[in-house]
């Protein structure tokens, strides 16, 4: 019986795609998210596009400044997708500027954070854009 | 007599001052020390590349690989606490994006360079040769 709530409980696990061209920072989001999510990690925007081919996480979060597709043109071509249209997205990005906030929340991305970010930040983050009715009900 | 053994401990705790603080980093791996030795291993593999990524763009007066470089690595930085070079690398990403070449310039890419040859140094012993 407990194999089969476990095992019930790993296909439950929410899927989250991380794109981010520096190793170091998509090896940290990795370890910490993989605990409680699946985490796939891919290194730019086009290989990520690609995947999302096949897959559907339940929710994105990615880099800004990325060397061959940056996060605003990602973000963009992730909403033109009929699948992903509605796909939670958290931008990350080591510019604290609110005009690059306004322009994320402009192209359809529902957080923001600087790095390096906080990592109980994230973590509420990344639930409330998971579970947004428990969210609600906190409130 | 006094002054000599003043300077020569001030010169030794520069020596081995601990130049990074892994508490966020731990912290991210949820206290997994294989984790966090793996995240360790990445740093050192990756962070000297990144530098002479910067030495040989500066040098072929490349600012927007600089610019580009240093904001990637800004972050990671961050992560480690490493608050020696917190303002070098902020102000290497704005003089990068000026396109200003300058002996001060020059002079902070080889503080960066010279302090994460140490922190690199420090962790292979803190992880590796232990």
């Amino acid at each position: 019986m407990n194999f089969y709530i476990n095992n019930k409980a790993q296909e439950m696990k929410k899927k989250i795609l991380v794109v981010d061209d520096e190793i170091n920072i998509c090896l940290l989001l990795e370890n910490f998210l993989s605990q409680d999510y699946e985490v796939m990690a891919i290194h730019d925007g086009e290989e990520a596009l690609q995947w999302l081919e096949g897959n559907l996480p339940d929710l994105i979060i990615s880099d800004i400044q990325m060397t061959k597709m940056d996060g605003f043109e990602f973000l963009t071509k992730v909403r033109e997708r009929g699948f992903t249209k509605h796909t939670p997205f958290i931008m990350l990005s080591a510019k604290a500027e609110s005009k690059e906030r306004i322009k994320c929340y402009k192209l359809g991305a529902q957080d923001y954070l600087t790095k390096p970010f906080n990592p109980e930040e994230l973590e509420e983050i990344v639930k409330k854009n998971l579970f947004p009715i428990h969210y609600s009900l906190v409130w | 007599m006094i002054p000599i053994q003043t300077k020569t401990n001030k010169v030794l705790n520069a020596a081995t001052e601990k130049l990074y603080d892994l508490g966020m980093i731990s912290m991210l791996c949820r206290g997994n020390n294989v984790q966090l030795k793996k995240m360790v291993m990445v740093f050192i593999d990756q962070l000297p590349k990144s530098i002479e990524e910067i030495k040989i763009a500066y040098h072929n007066r490349e600012f927007e690989i600089v610019k580009n470089t240093a904001h990637r690595i800004k972050p990671i930085l961050g992560y480690y606490a490493i608050i020696k070079v917190e303002k070098d690398i902020l102000q290497i990403e704005r003089w990068a994006a000026k396109k200003v070449s300058s002996p001060e310039m020059e002079s902070k890419i080889d503080n960066l360079d010279k302090v994460i040859t140490q922190i690199v140094d420090q962790l292979k012993n803190e992880f590796l040769y232990k």
